[in-house]
């Protein structure tokens, strides 16, 4: 069903005629900072993304922001780009409002459209920010800010990217096909984010030494089990760095503390995704080289067998190990002795390298970090998905915006 | 055990269990006892999981993933394949200049099909094991026959429907075969009036998809208020429930439907599917579905893959000793199902009984964008492959 669901009572009609504003306007600072103190005050525990959205574009951070932009284009005029199009993802559903308060923040006409399988946490988001919208002085931002959801041959897709300038898809692969069979303007421009995987290196004798084993499990099960394991930038393998003794130690115990405190993110699983566990097991057992962890094996037996989480030991992991795995509480592994083997595997697909346990200029250098084609990220363990204004190799406040030189 | 028998189909026709002799029994393929049966099954999936491990490099692997093939004490220690591998992978256990028979599984265009390769053996084994089964249904004999289908779709040799390969395989027990519809599915009504007539008070076998049998058929006769009197008819048909219960018909009300439309009584539906040809689990006079000694049926639990107790429902496992040319003798389906009992349902046979409860449910999906989603959204159902 085609739905307009932010602001109450609008039409998708309205939004061509509204100004725009200037980047970093006080209204729209206002209107973030306003929102960034809603979310913050939502349950950690029954909304911890709105919470983390709410810290992230709080009101220190925006000026950061404006700060370091403004540093950046000191000489120029910057002009919005216009309407801004997002077709938000359906994986990590709250999402989209970072980049959504970002084209708003620079001044945009900025239109969402978001996924029709809402989760209660997006829902809460939009009845939030449709809050903050009915006062008075927000309205302003109300006539720049359109969310809606629609179905996928919806006219609202065609007329939208008739109109819009800039066009953002936020994957996956196939959705992006499927939009961009819908054409732009001569002079509209197009973002999409493709699919992408994400790994995480830890150094096994560092985790062995580390006091702190329950934080560093916590931090890693947060950046992989949250939003379900669906989130880009969340690691599907571990890639274990030392020698063969030192990992087998090092995994009994990050597994330990691993075990005692994923749950939380782990809801219980349905039928149907035990057996695209099942499918997604033996399709990369079927060419590759691997071991079912023995002690969860997917054919366990054993009464009350805890098999939310499965470990898969695979020899050689490459992309096609990689978009087999769906989730579902699946983790690759693989041991390596040399970092520089690293390298080979962080191919063209890969978003995301965490690591625990070096130094990041040491690590940079040992993975010949200026040789390597692919790979946008390379973060500490447990900020895998934090949120940046630069994102897959794009500065977003950047691409928003447009710059007009006048002598 | 007998829960079955109380609530379930029974009483719809008073088929009497003596109709099965003694003798028909002893020479059945439902005479073993379930202790009996794991003793020779696992004599025989030893020797087939070994043969597919040095013939299939796709099995091997997978079985050394969970540790490599063991001299496994039970049947239910086998390691069994996940049935959407038979859409993804082209599973194969001899050479390509070995493939007599592509089966592939129905489904609409966008849907990745099952491709199961057949030798000539493995081919074989399965129409002597479909027949053996059905003969515990229909008798020895050949019968006036009608399909509730149409006729061009057995005429490519080499690659076959799961919809042909039923087709021909029942065909072996007609004579005098008339295809009641055309390709475009229109029932062709005077050639079935004329069929009727002509085989008025004989035994008659009418074959089709439980669909279209209700469809093509039932539904066409309904709405021009034709009945006929097939008194000695029997009625075989499959390819799963999921279009009917859309409209709620169940297995009792399609028995009464067809009782009244066509007269018959005998009313016998069958679960199987394209990765397990031949043999089939045949619904009985009680109206609960056999396994037979060619196979067996494991109930399991999804969440650790335990096996479940009796009246326990979960994810349907098939075994069959026929594939010899593919790795497809123990499967794991996207099917739901009960153990209903063993070796004692009143009708006489021994082994496993049970009941289809449906397909699982996808779960919602929430992958990497709702496009995405929809277009996975069509999970690969063994139940539904006939259909």
């Amino acid at each position: 069903m085609d739905q307009i669901l932010v602001p109450l009572n609008a039409n998708i009609t309205d939004l061509p005629a509204s100004r725009l504003t200037s980047a970093f306007h006080p209204d729209t600072l206002a209107f973030i900072q306003a929102l960034s103190e809603k979310l913050m005050g939502a349950d950690k525990e029954q909304y911890p993304d709105l919470v983390a959205l709410g810290f992230w574009c709080r009101k220190s951070q925006m000026t950061r922001l404006e700060a370091e932009f403004q540093d950046s284009h000191k000489n120029v005029l910057v002009r919005p780009r216009g309407t801004v199009f997002q077709i938000a993802p359906g994986n990590v559903d709250t999402l989209f409002l970072y980049s959504g308060l970002l084209s708003l923040l620079m001044g945009n006409r900025t239109v969402i459209r978001v996924t029709q399988n809402r989760s209660e946490q997006l829902t809460e988001l939009l009845r939030m920010v449709n809050a903050l919208l009915s006062i008075d002085v927000f309205s302003i931002i109300a006539k720049r800010l359109l969310i809606f959801s629609c179905e996928h041959e919806s006219a609202w897709l065609t007329e939208l990217s008739d109109a819009c300038q800039l066009r953002v898809i936020w994957g996956g692969d196939e959705s992006i096909n499927a939009i961009r069979r819908i054409p732009l303007a001569p002079s509209a421009k197009e973002l999409s984010f493709a699919d992408r995987s994400s790994l995480c290196l830890l150094n096994a004798e560092a985790v062995c030494q580390h006091k702190d084993i329950e934080a560093l499990a916590a931090d890693f099960a947060r950046d992989t089990f949250s939003f379900g394991q669906q989130a880009c930038s969340s690691p599907k393998a571990i890639v274990w760095h030392g020698e063969n003794s030192v990992i087998e130690k090092a995994k009994l115990i990050f597994w330990c503390a691993l075990e005692n405190c994923s749950h939380q993110y782990l809801p219980e699983q349905e039928i149907a995704d035990s057996i695209q566990r099942l499918v997604s097991i033996q399709m990369l057992a079927s060419s590759h080289s691997m071991l079912i962890d023995n002690n969860k094996a997917e054919n366990d037996k054993a009464q009350n067998a805890k098999t939310r989480i499965v470990r898969l030991d695979v020899e050689n992991i490459d992309l096609n190990a990689l978009s087999l795995h769906q989730g579902q509480g699946l983790m690759l592994e693989e041991s390596i002795e040399q970092i520089s083997v690293l390298a080979s595997k962080l191919l063209p697909k890969v978003q995301t390298l965490t690591f625990f346990g070096y130094q990041r200029t040491e690590l940079l250098a040992a993975l010949d970090i200026e040789n390597i084609e692919a790979l946008d990220r390379v973060e500490l363990l447990g900020t895998a998905l934090d949120f940046n204004n630069i994102w897959d190799g794009y500065d977003l406040l950047h691409e928003f915006c447009r710059v007009m030189i006048c002598g | 055990m007998n829960i079955v028998s109380d609530s379930k189909g029974r009483s719809a026709k008073g088929t009497p269990e003596s109709e099965i002799t003694e003798n028909e029994i002893a020479e059945s393929c439902y005479r073993l006892s379930q202790v009996e049966k794991e003793q020779s099954l696992l004599a025989q999936f030893q020797a087939l999981s070994i043969q597919h491990y040095q013939t299939c490099k796709e099995y091997r692997s997978i079985v050394d993933a969970y540790g490599g093939l063991k001299a496994y004490e039970r049947v239910s220690d086998f390691p069994f394949l996940a049935v959407r591998l038979f859409k993804y992978l082209d599973l194969k256990s001899v050479a390509q200049d070995q493939v007599f028979k592509v089966l592939t599984s129905s489904g609409t265009t966008s849907e990745l099909r099952s491709r199961i390769y057949l030798d000539k053996e493995t081919a074989a084994k399965q129409s002597k094991a479909l027949v053996k089964i059905l003969q515990q249904f229909i008798g020895k004999q050949r019968l006036p026959m009608m399909m509730v289908d149409h006729a061009e779709l057995t005429a490519s040799p080499s690659s076959f429907s799961a919809r042909a390969a039923g087709v021909q395989g029942i065909s072996l027990f007609g004579r005098d075969t008339t295809y009641l519809l055309d390709p475009e599915m229109n029932l062709d009504i005077d050639r079935f009036l004329k069929f009727c007539q002509q085989y008025e008070g004989q035994t008659v076998l009418i074959f089709g998809f439980t669909f279209m049998v209700w469809q093509n058929l039932l539904q066409y006769l309904e709405h021009n208020d034709i009945r006929v009197s097939l008194p000695k008819g029997i009625l075989i048909h499959s390819g799963g429930w999921k279009k009917l219960q859309q409209i709620a018909v169940d297995n009792d009300s399609f028995k009464a439907r067809v009782k009244d439309r066509l007269g018959i009584a005998k009313v016998h539906n069958f679960y199987g599917m394209v990765e397990q040809t031949g043999s089939i689990f045949m619904e009985c006079e009680q109206g609960v579905l056999h396994v037979s000694d060619f196979g067996d049926v494991i109930i399991r639990d999804a969440s650790n893959w335990r096996e479940c107790e009796p009246n326990e429902q979960g994810v349907i496992q098939v075994l069959s000793t026929l594939p010899n040319s593919y790795p497809g003798h123990n499967i794991l389906t996207e099917d739901l199902g009960t153990l209903l009992g063993v070796d004692d349902c009143p009708c006489g046979r021994l082994g496993k009984y049970f009941r289809v409860d449906g397909r699982v449910s996808q779960a919602e999906l929430r992958g990497c964008s709702d496009v995405k989603s929809d277009v996975n959204s069509t999970l690969s159902s063994t139940e539904g492959d006939l259909s």
